[in-house]
């Protein structure tokens, strides 16, 4: 039950996200029907799942809210911005009641019963014409007394009973809505595997779509046929009819399945739709949709072509790609130790697949940066109204695709950008009007691909930040000396320093210095970079580069002494060789490459492997932006796929290494961290010059 | 009866330069062979490296480091204990190089002894209790114990290097 629930939050939270997009589209574009209905639809399958879980409250607030939708969708009302506001409200309040439905949080009662009274205070305010609701009161009343019959193919199947929905509680939900009558029309196939179908007669006083809340989550194995306009279930003909089924009903299905194998083009019934039926076939019409599902749910895998699947599936999937790449390291190893032609042609292809495996569920797992604009875009409205600024929100290549796992992360650092954008750097209109910028301000989130890299940036064209101040700033706060010549990039680069702030006075909607910092950690924490590029009175860019995913580095596997470290191949400039005399001879801490000196590290003596320098030194030149450094090896052995693991809490305190992956051989090869290998011995060959 | 058998429990005893030592087998994941230790740079000194073991990553320990014996030479023989150690936020594999593995043997809990006092070479703390063997005694292990003060051992350290920095 506890796995059902979970889906039910799941998918609660997403229709809120949905109602909150279409809100924010309707504030920009009111004239968007489709919009309303979006938001009524959402309301309505909201409101029929939260009641099923017991969240009655939940059910009640958004019974009120679709009402109000429904009732703007017929154009008896319209859509003010009083009502976006609320319903924006509601959707708030309604996520905390998801985490507090017994309302133990007092203020959250206080809430529902103040949203309740502005629902009441709308639904009467926007009735033009009071005396005309009794009459409407009285015409439903009619039609709601009209009793009809309807009829349910359902196939409950294994799946189903493995997600926890309990039959008996789809039975109860539809004693709920009027009487039934069931009968088992189970079946058995060649095969002998049992189908269960059951064909469910209920007469009832509510609309078709009631009977489809009943069976939401099981929508694709039911079928609802409206039999007739009244209630059949008491006249003797149904009786007659229903002996008759029930003593045929083992011979009959068999017919009707061989009947169905000889002809596959039989009639078929849409899920879901209501057909109205003359009272007359309905002997023939009852036994067809019992037949018509057989064919109709051997299509549905195809009817589907998109899946919902649960993340941790997706997980362990990656675990078992990166045992086969594991695995494959191993075969290979085991290949080149013999002569063995015949093997090398398998273990190529093995190869060929583990890697097409691999970047299919690599594939699997990337989601589009779109997914995660919709509390910007929430953001920037709510900031906006609060500062009294006036700001355009545009995105371009949103559908440039990221790991799940990395965009999880990247929503509270975006969310602080933006916030920051908003907050320090788009003017108010009176001051943006006085630069002969357009009143509007404009924050734009865009993202693309950049050779295996993704890139995120976002722009605004505000009043951007004053290197100048950032200097005293830092000198005040100790970070850098009086003297200290920092290019502007360098000064730019020091408010991702701890601690360090550039707005003048703390405001409630920018944190208190403690955010951007943050920002860089948790993008370095997901191999990513940041940088800042600002031109005062034109506005601030930050960009983000990203790798694409992170659970398997393609590396370059290099050897010092007895230890195998690697080397992400992305960051890999090139690659050379030099005597020892070459590289150690000058005192500079310098080795020349391609006609440049860059500074150099040796990793023997950086990591204390113990033995002698050979007298041929490998280079791996590695660089991150401008920024080039040469690492020193004994060996370059070759191109590896990392599977990286973590070293544990006991190396915590380990800065240069970012895991291990286990090798061919089975041993283990540590992952160098070139980021801060790099910014580290930059910084080094700067003391000494 | 049943109680008694019951109250049996089995540990492996290995030695340690001269020590006999043992830990109760439902600690141990696997005895290894002597195994290429993938060394990992800047690590507390008994903290040899790491291995791949069952595909994780986990340390290696050089328990006579530990416990501060004689270091050991190339030429000594060594196994690779696998134990599974209990930490607050969960189980943890370390494994732990030894000299030898001797046997596994049943002990009866009243056949512990508690343990005397050792003098300054010991770390005592880490020991459950002391069973007479053939010649001597056999030190039980408390395997949790040692691990949990790897981590505040690392954690001084940690607090050490800050407090070298400022000065």
């Amino acid at each position: 039950m506890d796995q059902f629930r979970d889906k039910f939050l799941n998918e609660a939270q997403e229709l809120l996200t949905k109602i909150e997009n279409s809100l924010i589209e309707l504030e920009a574009h009111p004239e968007n029907i489709e919009n309303i209905h979006e938001v009524f639809r959402a309301m309505h399958t909201l409101k029929g799942t939260s009641v099923m879980f017991g969240f009655d409250r939940i059910g009640e607030l958004t019974h009120f809210t679709e009402s109000i939708f429904d009732k703007i969708r017929e154009g008896e009302t319209d859509l003010s911005r009083d009502i976006v506001e609320f319903t924006l409200e509601s959707v708030d309040h309604i996520r905390n009641l998801l985490k507090d439905q017994a309302f133990e949080n007092e203020a959250n009662k206080i809430n529902q019963d103040r949203l309740l009274r502005v629902i009441q205070q709308i639904l009467k305010y926007n009735d033009p014409n009071k005396g005309k609701e009794i009459k409407i009161k009285k015409e439903t009343k009619i039609e709601s007394e009209l009793v009809r019959t309807f009829y349910v193919a359902f196939e409950p199947d294994e799946k189903m009973l493995d997600r926890g929905i309990s039959i008996l509680s789809l039975f109860s939900e539809l004693a709920r809505l009027g009487t039934y009558k069931v009968v088992n029309l189970t079946s058995y196939n060649e095969a002998e595997t049992q189908r269960e179908v059951w064909g469910i007669y209920l007469a009832t006083s509510k609309p078709a779509d009631s009977i489809l809340d009943v069976f939401i989550f099981v929508e694709e194995n039911v079928k609802i046929v409206k039999i007739s306009e009244s209630n059949i279930l008491d006249q003797k003909v149904f009786a007659q009819h229903m002996e008759m089924i029930e003593k045929a009903q083992a011979d009959a299905v068999v017919d009707l399945l061989t009947e169905k194998i000889n002809q596959p083009q039989a009639d078929e019934i849409e899920p879901a739709t209501i057909e109205m039926i003359p009272e007359t076939s309905l002997k023939s019409k009852i036994q067809k949709s019992a037949a018509a599902l057989v064919p109709e749910f051997a299509e549905k895998v195809e009817a589907n072509s998109r899946i919902q699947v649960d993340s941790g599936k997706l997980d362990v999937l990656m675990y078992l790609v990166s045992e086969l790449v594991t695995t494959k390291a191993r075969l290979r190893l085991i290949e080149q130790s013999r002569d063995y032609t015949q093997l090398a042609a398998v273990v190529e292809k093995v190869e060929d697949l583990s890697k097409q495996f691999r970047d299919n569920v690599l594939e699997i797992r990337l989601v589009p940066v779109l997914d995660m604009l919709v509390p910007f875009k929430r953001l920037i409205r709510d900031v906006s109204k609060k500062l009294n600024k006036k700001i355009n929100f545009m995105t371009a290549g949103v559908d440039t695709e990221l790991d799940k796992n990395i965009i999880d992360k990247l929503g509270d650092p975006l969310m602080h950008l933006i916030r920051n954008s908003i907050d320090h750097g788009i003017e108010c209109p009176e001051d943006r009007l006085a630069c002969g910028k357009p009143e509007e301000g404009m924050i734009k989130l865009s993202s693309y691909y950049s050779g295996s890299n993704v890139i995120i940036k976002i722009e605004d064209d505000g009043k951007g930040i004053d290197p100048e101040k950032i200097r005293s700033k830092a000198i005040e706060k100790g970070l850098i000396d009086e003297q200290a010549v920092l290019s502007k990039r360098e000064l730019l680069e020091l408010i991702f320093q701890p601690g360090f702030s550039t707005a003048l006075e703390v405001t409630d909607v920018s944190g208190r210095g403690v955010g951007m910092d943050v920002v860089k950690r948790v993008i370095t924490e997901v191999r990513g970079e940041v940088f800042v590029d600002s031109e005062i009175g034109a506005g601030t860019t930050i960009i983000i580069k990203l790798r694409q995913t992170i659970s398997i580095t393609d590396s370059l596997l290099v050897k010092v002494e007895n230890t195998h470290f690697l080397i992400p191949l992305s960051d890999i400039h090139l690659c050379d060789q030099k005597t020892r005399a070459e590289i150690f001879s000058t005192n500079n801490r310098r080795v020349e490459v391609s006609g440049n000196l860059i500074p150099f590290i040796a990793l023997r003596d950086q990591f204390h492997t113990g033995g002698q320098h050979p007298d041929k030194e490998k280079l791996v030149i590695v660089q991150q932006d401008d920024k080039k450094i040469a690492l020193v090896v004994d060996k370059i052995i070759g191109e590896h796929q990392a599977v990286l693991k973590p070293l544990g809490d006991i190396f915590k305190n380990q800065e240069y290494l970012s895991g291990a992956s286990v090798l061919g051989d089975g041993n283990l090869a540590l992952m160098l961290d070139t980021n801060l290998l790099i910014d580290y011995t930059v910084e080094q060959s700067k003391l000494v010059s | 009866m049943e109680k008694s058998i019951k109250a049996i429990e089995s540990y492996l005893s290995f030695t340690l330069e001269n020590e006999t030592f043992a830990v109760n087998v439902h600690k141990v994941l696997e005895v290894l062979e002597k195994q290429h230790i993938t060394k990992v740079p800047n690590a507390p000194h008994y903290i040899k490296g790491v291995i791949n073991f069952r595909g994780e990553v986990i340390p290696v320990i050089e328990s006579r480091d530990k416990f501060n014996m004689s270091p050991r030479t190339s030429d000594d023989k060594l196994v690779i204990i696998v134990l599974d150690v209990k930490k607050a936020t969960g189980n943890l594999m370390v494994a732990a190089i030894a000299d030898q593995v001797q046997d596994v043997l049943e002990i009866q809990p009243e056949e512990i002894a508690a343990v005397p006092e050792m003098g300054s070479n010991y770390n005592t703390e880490f020991i459950l209790g002391m069973v007479k063997a053939d010649e001597g005694f056999m030190m039980i292990l408390d395997t949790d114990r040692i691990f949990s003060e790897d981590e505040i051992a690392l954690l001084n350290s940690e607090k050490f290097h800050e407090a070298e920095a400022v000065h």
